[in-house]
């Protein structure tokens, strides 16, 4: 029953496949820019856009615009919450996946 | 999870994806060897003098442009193709154990090979070191081609030894021969990530406005 309501639990932000695969990538770095998480996750340059504005709005991204000499660029990074909510993900997938027989 | 694991690790495989670390290591090593070779053959014992102070000061000097260099032409090449990324930095801890194990290692391999007149294994020894090196990074970031550098680093290092050569001269040709494996292989991985990558030419900051 524990198990049953500790999947109930689950971050479900963080458990869309997409954004999943983008809190990796950047759970990696201190930052990323958006050509490389558009490279990295294959995902179109809108469906990467609608991901990172929703983990923005859940406080687990930070985007930042700047300007690498004239070349306008998006910098994301995974904010403290995003580091502290995407550790406790994968703890709670490995006791998970622990408790499925074999 | 493994699939999560190998997601989170991709990000630090990127750094090693075009070759140029390798690339520019090499060409490190090798011109380390040229100056030992270039001790080995100095006619007169002022310019011997001189290189042996020069090499520590071109060691350090190297290392650090190494990295200035690293970082250009990233810039330039690699981070409009595909990206650009930043790492965490290691904390003073982190940082300052780095140097002191690097330090003690150092000391300890030098100790060994003068006092215990092991000059006959210095390339074994150098290409031991380097081998350890590379197989960390590899292992770190699980990308084969270094483990395999790690073997031909250390099977360099054994058959130049096996073979008998000592001093300057083996630590020319274990460095020389070790940088050049570094080249082809940086290179090889830089031809590669040339073809598949295309450069950037639409404007990444327009997608979240």
């Amino acid at each position: 029953m524990t198990d049953f309501k500790q999947m109930l639990d689950t971050d479900r932000l963080i458990h869309e496949p997409a954004r999943l695969i983008i809190m990796a990538l950047l759970y990696g770095v201190e930052n990323g820019d958006f050509t490389f998480l558009l490279r990295e996750t294959e995902l179109t340059r809108g469906n990467l856009s609608f991901h990172l504005s929703k983990l923005e709005e859940g406080g687990y991204v930070a985007i930042e615009k700047t300007y690498k000499g004239k070349r306008p660029y998006t910098l994301c990074s995974l904010t403290e919450n995003g580091r502290l909510a995407f550790d406790a993900y994968r703890q709670q997938l490995q006791q998970t996946a622990n408790s499925l027989p074999d | 999870m493994n699939n999560l694991n190998k997601t989170v690790r991709r990000s630090t495989q990127y750094w090693f994806d075009d070759g140029l670390v390798e690339l520019l290591m090499g060409i490190l090593f090798a011109v380390i060897g040229l100056l030992f070779w270039w001790q080995t053959t100095a006619v007169s014992f002022e310019s011997a003098v001189v290189g042996a102070i020069a090499l520590p000061i071109i060691i350090i000097v190297g290392a650090l442009l190494l990295g200035a260099t690293l970082r250009w032409l990233k810039q330039r090449l690699v981070y409009p193709r595909t990206g650009y990324i930043t790492y965490q930095k290691p904390t003073k801890k982190q940082r300052n154990l780095s140097w002191l194990l690097g330090a003690f290692v150092g000391l300890l391999v030098a100790v060994t090979v003068t006092q215990l007149a092991l000059t006959q294994l210095t390339a074994a020894f150098i290409g031991a070191g380097i081998g350890i090196g590379l197989f960390m990074i590899g292992y770190r970031i699980g990308l084969i081609r270094f483990h395999l550098l790690a073997v031909w680093s250390v099977a360099v290092g054994v058959v130049i030894s096996f073979l008998g050569v000592v001093d300057t001269l083996a630590a020319t040709l274990a460095l020389g021969i070790i940088g050049l494996g570094l080249i082809v292989s940086g290179g090889f991985a830089f031809w590669r990530y040339w073809q598949n990558s295309e450069p950037g030419n639409d404007d990444p900051a327009e997608a979240l406005s």
